[in-house]
């Protein structure tokens, strides 16, 4: 299936692109998502599909958008 | 003292001009920063007098390993807040901490007022009383030009400003005081205490060296933490786009206070976001002395000085994700360019902007509900129009009328006058932090010592949460527990980004690296002793977990974990109020 995953230009020190359109095994996960980026997992803050929260163990469908947020930070 | 058994402690006197010097071996089981402010504050504050009673002192320290390893760049400051009645604490970088050491001082305790306004120049061998009556009235800008030009000695750098503005001279209860050009002990009004004691600033050189013994060891552990400061990702995101990045996420996950916390989420998030900002108005990026990272972020624009003759002049302001908040989203603005310029005036005007963009969130929507007007406010308040709030806050910092005297002692005290307590935005009495994120980050801040979210980071434990059910024990385990270690790493006075950089065994190694052997239970053991100090002060002014109450907004607008329940947040403080019954009495 195919998942459009778009992070933002916070996230260009890991990935190569801020919107990339990924082939995914069936039933990967958002996780997975993040994995096949090449973004630390750690680095992967809220995560949304169609400007909805998912979480990270949801299972993704063909044709989803996905977004994911760093985490929020400060002291 | 690096290398020695003692902590050097001056003692000054306003009111007399006399000034003692103490070298306390006493001091030294709490390391440094918080732990000693925490115990000289215990041992000079008046109870039964008021805050900004000239006898109550205003104690500032540096850390346990100040300036020597990177990112031990900050000075604590605490006090009797004039604001909460209670623990005041606040933290502030820049060149002070360097120059606190290098001037071989490691906290200052001040009492007293001056006959008249007075600045304090100190170096390590003099401290002079200097008079600063053309000082007073004059923003934080020209007081740090005039500060320069009465004393024209080269000083390679090595040199720190702190003062107030006029919002501190007329003791607005959240008067910040700015440290050198663009940090700040921002929150809980030391502006105001300052202010009181008739100080309008204080010089202070750092004019003597410390030579580091055992070099090589020291410059193995130094470049350790070097190294994992500028070649790992633990800092890295704080140099790159910092805080604002909170904006987008905060927005998205429904954490984001907007409209005076009607909403939880901004319609125009993208347009005041990190990347905005960065794409507007970044011009540069710097550093506190000392620190490698380069956190502050300086946005810039352009404003015209005159009505005609194209004349323009090019400010430069730092922010971050708190300003672009409580002057942004709280209060409906959604253009960069606005809230750079709202952040400038509270800034020359020596506020904090937190506790400023909250007021005036109240206010505005107080105005809307026609429990003040606009013979209160004077000039509209509407929630998106930055020109209003751009006049109120001159009215705010000058206490221009008696609604605003009032808004100046913050919103609890603004809202039990006037009304609307249940939108007053404050936790024990400090405006709320730009987290709306869930139990952690609102019950963290009313245990929180100081009541700010930098005390136990209950976002970061809202956000590392698996789901939306929280069990209560377990949720006030988690607030005590990083409020007793941050005691710890506060006593290093570290910036707080780095809290991942300096693990335990890292601070062991810094500590072991300069003769100082220290081991992880004398580590608890210290933070410990530090939290025990702090409740001791709370509770000699007479605060009571028990008493706290919410305004009801927070269980109204959903939080980042969905619309929180009441009970279950009294029910967190009650479990958190009983695990810390036995360090109340702890010595």
């Amino acid at each position: 299936m195919n998942v459009t995953i778009e992070t933002g230009r916070w996230a260009l020190r890991y990935v190569e692109k801020d919107i990339v359109c990924v082939n995914m095994p069936e039933s990967s996960t958002v996780m997975d998502a993040v994995a096949a980026i090449g973004l630390p997992s750690d680095e992967a803050g809220i995560t949304t599909i169609g400007g909805k929260a998912v979480p990270k163990d949801h299972c993704l469908s063909d044709g989803d958008f996905l977004k994911i947020y760093p985490v929020i930070i400060g002291g | 003292m690096l290398y020695q058994n003692t902590i050097r402690v001056l003692y000054i006197d306003m009111k007399t001009q006399k000034i003692r010097i103490e070298d306390r071996e006493d001091l030294k089981k709490y390391m440094g920063g918080v732990g000693v402010a925490s115990k000289l504050l215990e041992e000079n504050i008046h109870p039964e007098l008021p805050p900004l009673d000239p006898a109550q002192p205003v104690v500032f320290a540096i850390g346990a390993l100040s300036t020597i390893y990177p990112v031990l760049t900050k000075t604590v400051a605490m006090f009797i807040s004039p604001l909460t009645g209670e623990l005041g604490e606040s933290y502030a970088g820049g060149r002070m901490a360097m120059c606190m050491f290098l001037a071989g001082i490691d906290a200052i305790v001040i009492h007293g007022k001056a006959d008249r306004p007075t600045y304090l120049a100190i170096s390590s061998n003099d401290i002079q009383f200097k008079d600063a009556r053309t000082l007073w009235n004059n923003n934080k800008d020209s007081v740090g030009r005039l500060i320069r030009d009465d004393n024209k000695r080269a000083h390679g750098g090595k040199r720190s400003i702190i003062r107030i503005g006029t919002a501190g001279e007329n003791q607005v209860s959240f008067a910040c005081v700015t440290v050198d050009r663009y940090r700040h002990f921002g929150r809980l009004g030391l502006g105001a205490v300052l202010g009181s004691k008739y100080l309008k600033a204080i010089s202070i050189v750092g004019d003597r060296s410390v030579p580091i013994q055992n070099f090589k060891r020291y410059f193995k552990a130094y470049q350790d933490l070097y190294k994992k400061c500028v070649t790992t990702e633990l800092m890295a995101k704080y140099h790159d786009i910092g805080t604002p990045v909170n904006i987008e996420p905060l927005n998205a996950a429904g954490g984001l206070p907007t409209l005076n916390l009607r909403q939880n989420r901004f319609e125009h998030a993208n347009k005041v976001s990190g990347e905005a900002f960065s794409y507007l108005h970044l011009v540069r990026k710097v550093a506190c002395t000392g620190c490698p990272v380069g956190c502050i972020h300086i946005g810039q624009f352009k404003r015209e000085f005159a009505s005609h003759g194209h004349e323009y002049e090019t400010i430069s302001v730092a922010y971050d994700y708190e300003l672009i908040y409580a002057l942004g989203t709280f209060l409906g603005i959604k253009k960069p360019r606005e809230i750079l310029e709202l952040i400038e005036e509270v800034e020359i005007l020596g506020m904090d902007a937190m506790s400023t963009g909250v007021v005036l969130g109240w206010a505005t929507e107080a105005l809307e509900n026609g429990i003040i007007t606009q013979d209160d406010t004077i000039v509209p308040l509407k929630f998106g129009s930055y020109e209003e709030y751009l006049e109120a806050v001159k009215y705010l910092a000058a206490g221009k009328n008696k609604f605003y005297k009032s808004l100046g002692q913050g919103v609890k005290y603004a809202s039990e006058a006037y009304g609307g307590q249940d939108y007053a935005m404050h936790i024990a009495g400090n405006e709320m932090a730009g987290y709306h994120t869930g139990y952690g980050s609102l019950v963290g801040s009313a245990v929180a010592a100081r009541h700010s979210h930098l005390c136990n980071g209950g976002y970061a434990i809202d956000q590392g949460l698996t789901d939306n059910n929280v069990d209560p024990d377990e949720m006030a385990q988690a607030l005590l527990n990083e409020e007793i270690e941050r005691c710890m790493l506060n006593s290093l006075v570290m910036c707080l980004f780095a809290r991942k950089v300096y693990d335990r065994e890292t601070i062991i190694s810094a500590f072991a690296a300069v003769g100082e052997d220290i081991t992880d239970d004398e580590l608890t053991a210290t933070a410990r002793r530090i939290y025990a100090t702090k409740l001791r002060v709370k509770k000699a002014l007479g605060f009571k977990l028990q008493s706290v109450r919410f305004p009801k907004r927070f269980f109204e607008t959903p939080s980042m974990r969905g619309v929180l329940d009441e009970n279950m947040a009294y029910e967190i403080l009650k479990k958190y109020h009983e695990k810390i019954s036995d360090l109340e009495t702890a010595e």
